[in-house]
């Protein structure tokens, strides 16, 4: 049962941070086409990041869990090991998987397979992503717990 | 009952037909994915490898020593030894033309040289051209060439993948189509030449990864680029003009999202055709040869991902229609040529990459 929640958790945690570095990343895109001169609508927005969600659908939410994973692992580790209070060290981890994944993946296979995360500031808003994807993960686990 | 039997034996006799159209020939193989092609007039042809040998071929043999192994090579990912062209004027300068990326993995680009063909040597290197700023990506060099009837030098240069919007900016040489006369210098009559707000040697911009260059008979300017998961174009080039790449695309990114929600906008050039999902566009020719007179005029596109050759035919400067050929190789197909004795020839993408020669079945 305790594994069952840890695991929805798990799930809920992912599943926000996709759908923020989701609609993040169309932003971000969108600013870059404004710079070209085009006119962007709302409803254009609006379409656009319904659109990437489903896009991404595939790819983000994988390698989310993957990183997360491990990352968590290892934020756990580090808690017990060392102590301190859990949100931070999920924080901490969450902050800095997406990075950490994606430049690893931009050195084996050359270029950044999700493209928000291209320039300093965009990896750094993805890297936020992920804060508030182990804030929450933290934040459920402890609720649980206290339950 | 008989109808139905004639019917038969007509389709028989129609596939047949269309069967012996052409046979495919091995000339040469156990190439490192070659690239490119160039026809000498003795009937010898040189070959690039992207592994970084430049090869010849003498009376239908691959001569194991490679001509030359140039020197600051970069070979990783899409880089290596690139293009090959003759000078219009080879059979007296033996002269060509030579691209291939340069640098290290953080800091990499495109470079085009001329050199001068002694024997089984490279002599007189020049450098004409080195694509800048560098990158640190092993994709989209572009690296294509093609001479202007008035002697100036086409290049096309990739947009480095992580670059994209810098295509759209012409303080950089990233998605970009550079003319250049064959000595280095920037033609005055480039659209940008007074250099006041973009690089002179820019001739047209907007591109991602353009890998198809030719000059057709009557001398239009055509270019093939790479899209991402989707929208490989065919453009014809006007100088000045934003071919869009990445305002606007009939692509989207490998991810899945998009690179533009738009697919035409303002002062941006529409693709002539696209491709969706990708073929894959390796490089192209016009054949202009006699050994198929059906095939006079048309464009052959070589298509890696789709393992075939698309042909072309062409009316007013608009696709007619299209016929997926070669498919029963089950290859890659990186470049198709028509060779000067009217034959096609097509270079096949692996390590032990081949050069094929189709000719007439009869």
């Amino acid at each position: 049962m305790k594994l069952l929640k840890t695991m929805l958790y798990f799930i809920v945690a992912v599943l926000a941070t996709f759908l923020l570095a989701s609609i993040v990343g169309t932003q971000l895109v969108l600013a870059d086409i404004q710079g070209f001169g085009l006119l962007v609508s709302s409803s254009d927005r609006v379409a656009a990041t319904m659109h990437d969600i489903a896009g991404l659908a595939t790819m983000l939410p994988i390698l989310i869990s993957v990183t997360f994973l491990l990352a968590f692992i290892i934020a756990e580790s580090g808690r017990r090991i060392m102590a301190g209070k859990r949100t931070y060290w999920y924080m901490a981890a969450g902050l800095a998987s997406l990075p950490a994944a994606l430049t690893l993946i931009k050195t084996l296979m050359g270029g950044t397979v999700f493209a928000a995360a291209r320039t300093d500031s965009g990896m750094l808003l993805i890297a936020f992503c992920g804060l508030i994807g182990g804030w929450l993960f933290a934040r459920l686990v402890n609720r649980g717990k206290a339950e | 009952m008989t109808i139905i039997f004639r019917l038969c034996l007509l389709f028989l006799l129609v596939s047949s037909a269309q069967a012996e159209e052409y046979k495919i020939e091995t000339v040469a193989e156990g190439l490192s994915h070659p690239w490119a092609i160039a026809f000498l007039q003795d009937g010898d042809m040189l070959v690039t490898e992207r592994s970084g040998q430049l090869r010849r071929i003498t009376n239908g043999e691959l001569e194991q020593e490679p001509i030359a192994k140039l020197p600051d090579l970069h070979i990783d990912g899409q880089g290596g030894l690139l293009d090959i062209i003759l000078d219009s004027e080879f059979s007296v300068n033996h002269r060509l033309y030579l691209s291939f990326s340069i640098g290290s993995k953080n800091a990499n680009a495109l470079r085009v040289i001329s050199a001068r063909l002694d024997g089984n040597k490279l002599e007189n290197i020049t450098t004409l051209f080195t694509a800048s700023p560098t990158k640190d990506t092993p994709h989209h060099f572009g690296g294509r060439l093609a001479l202007m009837p008035d002697s100036t030098l086409l290049i096309t240069v990739g947009e480095g993948f992580d670059y994209r919007e810098r295509a759209q900016s012409l303080d950089n040489h990233f998605g970009k189509l550079i003319r250049i006369n064959k000595d280095g210098t920037v033609p005055a009559d480039n659209p940008f030449a007074d250099g006041e707000d973009a690089l002179p040697e820019i001739w047209t911009y907007g591109h991602r990864n353009p890998q198809g260059l030719l000059v057709s008979a009557d001398g239009t300017v055509w270019l093939h680029e790479h899209g991402p998961r989707g929208g490989d174009e065919l453009n014809r080039i006007e100088p000045g003009k934003n071919y869009g790449w990445p305002a606007i695309t009939h692509g989207v990114d490998y991810s899945g999202a998009y690179v533009s929600p738009f697919t035409e906008a303002e002062d941006m050039e529409q693709p002539v055709t696209y491709w969706s999902p990708s073929i894959a566009p390796g490089g192209f020719c016009e054949y202009r040869g006699d050994l198929f007179p059906e095939w006079k005029g048309n464009l052959f596109v070589a298509a890696l991902a789709e393992k075939s050759v698309r042909r072309l035919v062409m009316e007013n400067g608009k696709v007619k229609s299209q016929e997926t050929m070669f498919t029963e190789l089950d290859q890659r197909i990186r470049e198709v040529r028509a060779g000067p004795d009217g034959y096609l020839y097509l270079l096949t993408d692996s390590d032990e990459g081949k050069i094929l020669r189709i000719s007439p079945a009869n």
